[in-house]
């Protein structure tokens, strides 16, 4: 429990309650705003009358709550607005745990951080820092993200130092989302602070913030993670499933490109009939036609027999399978697109042996020729084209949002995207994928 | 040690026991650690056998006297959350005043991060040395980065020398909790 001590504001008299520990040097009567130091006799040191708070917040002094389950009591709050971006300005809140010592609750647009002291902070120059691209502290690999000058523009409770008003303090941020350190460098001394992204909802729970004054979170937050783990995974396990497909696509290329049995040419002048003979079964058989014209193409009645049995017809408005024993239609198919002026059948035929494919020409007064080639072991998996494409978007879409993430976090730093080499590394799986994509689009190209 | 009873401080010679006069009644204070009551820190295992507080301007801190489960005798000191535990170390230091020490500045590879004093207090328990309640106790913190600390204890010039590291509070476990 903490011991809270009661004063009286040694410029207007107004009773001041003591919430922080024995390091707390100053405290801002809530009343005349003068700032007492509290090592001398409560001496007014300086004052911040007539200066407005940044906003009305969702946390008071005094108020209490839990966070990373140690119980935290605000004692001080102190406003700072940007030097180089003055429209940027944010809000620490002292917080103080008689177990756990002294931490920061910031409030930046209603997105939350909590911070504490770093210790083991590499001894760097303050300069020497920012040349530095990644810095590792315990178990986080922190990137250099921002440097920027602060003033302080309002402060209210109790603080352990001496601020003054427009004070400047310098900042550099790293971040490891949702992790960061915050080096601060004042007149006296550099600190560092490691920070954590915090859900606001979560912090108004812990301290009790009626809803009504819960403020929505500003859309981006360096430290807020990118978190988007249906989608990471979704693109993970569509990066493999592409992959192989890819594979998939060349060995059934390689191995199921088909093997020409006839090739004849069928005209107006009467009924053609052509003999093959089937030696594998594997993969599909393939009946490709082309025509000059889709009237010439349709001029055509087809017919697929074996040893007297009927398997297959096509007319320009229809197809039929038929069952080899019954001889009854089993299957009745479309006909290809009234406008094509070539097509190609799949078939699926179960026999080996001798088949009979006949064209019977419907006006023979119309001067019409077809080239008719039929292969056997034809692979048909252009209806995996389609899955493929929607691998595709889904392995994109984490990325695109990642990326634009990445930009959003370098558009916030300043920093041109042709200077920042760093971000444009790629990675093992994009070679692994494009390589994948390649072969499939040789697949695609060679079909 | 301390009598629990009267709070009277006890000398121990090696067979003898002699009061010493100083009384050290503290006042009862929230802390992470309790006498005899074991603790884990960075999987080891310290048992807490006595403490100093020193008091400084408004505050306290305390240094808790810890036997370690490799027999050694450390120092854990805390103050309002932070936390340092170091052992007595014989190490040459590239200055030979603890005077001539300013806050700020580099000495080989130490940065000087801290010079303060605290008075005594009061004290608990079972302790390595001769403790007086009001003696005055001056220190220099030298950083070496990464957490890293080396304690300089000095009055005229450097009584003892202690070498360890920053400790987050929330990795401190209690064996018994």
């Amino acid at each position: 429990m903490s011991k809270v001590q009661s004063i009286k504001c040694t410029n207007c008299g107004a009773p001041l309650k003591l919430l922080g520990g024995g390091r707390v040097m100053t405290v801002t009567c809530a009343y005349c705003k003068s700032v007492l130091d509290l090592n001398d006799n409560y001496k007014v040191l300086s004052h911040f009358k007539n200066i407005k708070a940044l906003n009305s917040l969702p946390f008071d002094l005094g108020m209490k709550g839990v966070l990373q389950g140690i119980e935290y009591t605000i004692i001080g709050r102190v406003d700072y607005k940007g030097i180089e971006y003055p429209d940027s300005q944010w809000t620490d809140f002292l917080l103080f745990s008689p177990l756990y010592g002294y931490a920061w609750l910031t409030y930046e647009e209603g997105s939350l951080s909590y911070s504490r002291r770093e210790r083991k902070f590499p001894n760097l120059e303050w300069s020497e820092i920012t040349g530095h691209s990644h810095i590792v502290v315990g178990e986080h690999s922190y990137e250099t993200y921002d440097r920027y000058s602060a003033k302080i523009s309002y402060v209210e409770g109790e603080l352990t130092w001496v601020a003054k008003k427009n004070d400047n303090i310098s900042f550099i941020d790293l971040i490891d989302p949702p992790f960061g350190i915050s080096a601060e460098k004042s007149k006296e001394e550099i600190e560092y602070y490691k920070s954590e992204y915090l859900q606001p909802d979560e912090v108004y729970r812990a301290f009790n913030v009626p809803e009504e004054k819960w403020e929505s979170e500003a859309d981006f937050n360096p430290l807020k993670p990118f978190e988007r783990p249906f989608l990471k995974v979704l693109s993970h396990i569509s990066m493999w499933l592409i992959v192989i497909m890819a594979l998939l696509f060349l060995a059934v290329n390689v191995d199921g490109q088909g093997k020409t049995l006839s090739s004849f040419t069928a005209d107006n002048q009467g009924l053609k009939e052509e003999f093959f003979i089937l030696d594998s079964t594997k993969y599909l058989s393939s009946i490709e036609l082309k025509a000059s014209s889709t009237k010439i193409l349709n001029n055509f009645n087809i017919k697929l027999h074996k040893e007297g049995h009927l398997l297959f017809t096509l007319t320009q408005k229809n197809a039929y399978r038929f069952d080899y024993e019954t001889q009854k239609a089993l299957k009745s198919l479309e006909s290809w697109e009234q406008s094509a002026k070539e097509g190609i059948i799949y078939l699926n035929l179960e026999r080996l042996g001798t088949y009979k494919l006949s064209l019977e020409p419907i006006d023979k007064s119309l001067v019409s020729s077809v080239k008719v080639t039929v292969k056997e072991k034809n692979s048909r998996v252009n209806y995996l084209v389609m899955f493929t494409v929607v691998l595709v978007i889904s392995f994109f879409l984490y990325r695109l949002l990642k990326w634009r993430y990445r930009r959003r976090l370098e558009e916030e730093q300043g920093i041109s995207n042709e200077d920042d080499t760093r971000n444009n590394r790629v990675g093992w799986s994009t070679y692994l994928f494009w390589l994948g994509f390649l072969i499939f689009f040789i697949y695609i190209d060679t079909n | 040690m301390e009598c629990p009873s009267c709070k009277s401080s006890i000398f121990l010679h090696d067979k003898s026991v002699e009061a010493i006069g100083e009384f050290s009644a503290l006042s009862p204070e929230p802390s992470l650690l309790k006498l005899r009551d074991p603790i884990i820190i960075d999987k080891k295992t310290y048992l807490p056998l006595g403490k100093i507080r020193y008091a400084y301007g408004r505050g306290f801190w305390e240094e808790w006297f810890l036997k370690g489960e490799d027999n050694g005798e450390y120092w854990l000191s805390v103050d309002e959350g932070d936390f340092v535990l170091e052992k007595k170390k014989s190490l040459r230091l590239p200055f030979k005043s603890p005077h001539v020490v300013k806050v700020g500045k580099r000495y080989g590879v130490y940065l000087a991060t801290e010079i303060g004093e605290g008075r005594c207090v009061g004290f608990e328990g079972e302790l390595p040395r001769f403790i007086r309640v009001d003696k005055v106790h001056k220190y220099i913190h030298l950083s070496q980065g990464a957490g890293k600390l080396v304690t300089v204890e000095f009055t005229d010039g450097i009584d003892e020398i202690f070498e360890g590291e920053w400790i987050d509070p929330l990795e401190i476990k209690r064996v018994y909790s």
